[in-house]
């Protein structure tokens, strides 16, 4: 066999592993003979075992996330979905994003306003009259102490 | 890649989300990896998968199961792997860097582990080699060596003649040889079996 006939069957037959019988073993002899021939099949056989146990990859899940959203865009655009359960469902989904910061500023909003409500009900105006007229009654009947008793004192004042 | 039986394809065509993501993870994998293969880019190999997945989804009803899905399935993912790869050429010519690739060749604390290294060393070697080589070819050796597709198969996927399948193979092939033989291989390939001469007897 010659270097010519050899490289062709390394490129196609023996790399696929379908080479038999007496073909096979004259490539054999042949290449015991040639180190070119042998380092070509040395070569292809480690490039394809390389190949077949390291270059297989998974798709990380951020794409099947973009996927997603964008057929269930579609879906709602082209009428997939019938219900209107299945398109609030998918509407939701790909509005995950909004959906999440407009909870979070609700949520946000909740507790400045209850903050807000509790300080209104300590210092409400109505809190406030109150006081200014117990302030004014106990003016009114202020003792010469200079103490003013808002107590019994005012009672008698109006009685 | 596992097959998916009849009514998983006809609801994913009536808008099963269900349905469609049970056919994305039986062949995510594959086309993630052909795209990858063809393009050696990782973003542009996310956005090749991405495009194929929702070709397919809108192209569901119209599936007549003349071939089957895989076929189908990894006929778009050729088309649309080229036509990222060469409409990304120009914009990969500017210099554009692989930030993930360039994060991935920055050592860190997993590179302790022997097998982290060694399959680091071996993604290196399989992106020098299909890096000598055409998109054409690139494509062949993807898909009967990573993929081990038979030629039959090859034919229907890539639209050409059985005889067409052989030649550009074996050509791809001897670039590929080309390459192990010029640069050696970190993973597989001894250094002391590298060869001066290109194969030339």
């Amino acid at each position: 066999m010659d270097c010519q006939r050899a490289k062709g069957l390394i490129l196609s037959e023996y790399a696929d592993g379908i080479l038999r019988g007496h073909a096979l073993e004259e490539l054999e002899s042949h290449m015991r003979s040639c180190p070119s021939c042998r380092r070509l099949a040395e070569g292809l056989t480690a490039a394809g075992e390389l190949l077949r146990s390291a270059a297989r990859a998974d798709a990380p899940q951020a794409v099947w996330d973009r996927i997603r959203a964008e057929i269930s865009r579609l879906s709602i655009k082209k009428g997939f979905s019938k219900t209107l359960l299945e398109r609030l469902r998918y509407g939701l989904y790909s509005l995950r994003p909004v959906v999440v910061a407009t909870a979070a500023v609700a949520v946000l909003l909740f507790v400045l306003a209850t903050a807000r409500l509790v300080s209104y009900m300590n210092h409400s105006p109505a809190l406030s009259a109150r006081e200014n007229i117990i302030d004014l009654v106990s003016l009114s009947s202020g003792s010469e102490s200079g103490e003013y008793d808002i107590g019994t004192s005012a009672e008698t004042f109006f009685l | 890649m596992r097959e998916i039986d009849k009514k998983t394809i006809e609801l994913a065509a009536g808008g099963d989300i269900g349905a469609f993501e049970e056919i994305y993870k039986a062949f995510s994998s594959t086309v993630y990896t052909v795209a990858l293969g063809v393009t050696r880019d990782r973003r542009d190999a996310e956005e090749a998968t991405q495009d194929v997945f929702v070709k397919v989804f809108l192209g569901l009803k119209r599936f007549k199961f003349g071939s089957s899905l895989g076929t189908w399935i990894y006929r778009i993912t050729t088309n649309t792997a080229i036509n990222i790869y060469r409409s990304g050429r120009r914009h990969r010519a500017f210099g554009t860097a692989d930030y993930d690739e360039i994060k991935d060749n920055i050592p860190d604390r997993r590179d302790i582990f022997k097998e982290d290294i060694e399959k680091s060393h071996a993604r290196r070697s399989i992106d020098r080699i299909l890096s000598k080589l055409s998109p054409e070819h690139r494509l062949c050796i993807v898909l009967r060596e990573i993929e081990e597709l038979d030629y039959k198969e090859m034919a229907q996927i890539l639209g050409i003649p059985l005889n067409t399948v052989r030649s550009r193979l074996k050509r791809a092939r001897a670039a590929m040889a080309v390459c192990v033989q010029k640069e050696g291989l970190d993973h597989g390939l001894p250094k002391s079996q590298r060869a001066d001469t290109v194969g030339i007897c």
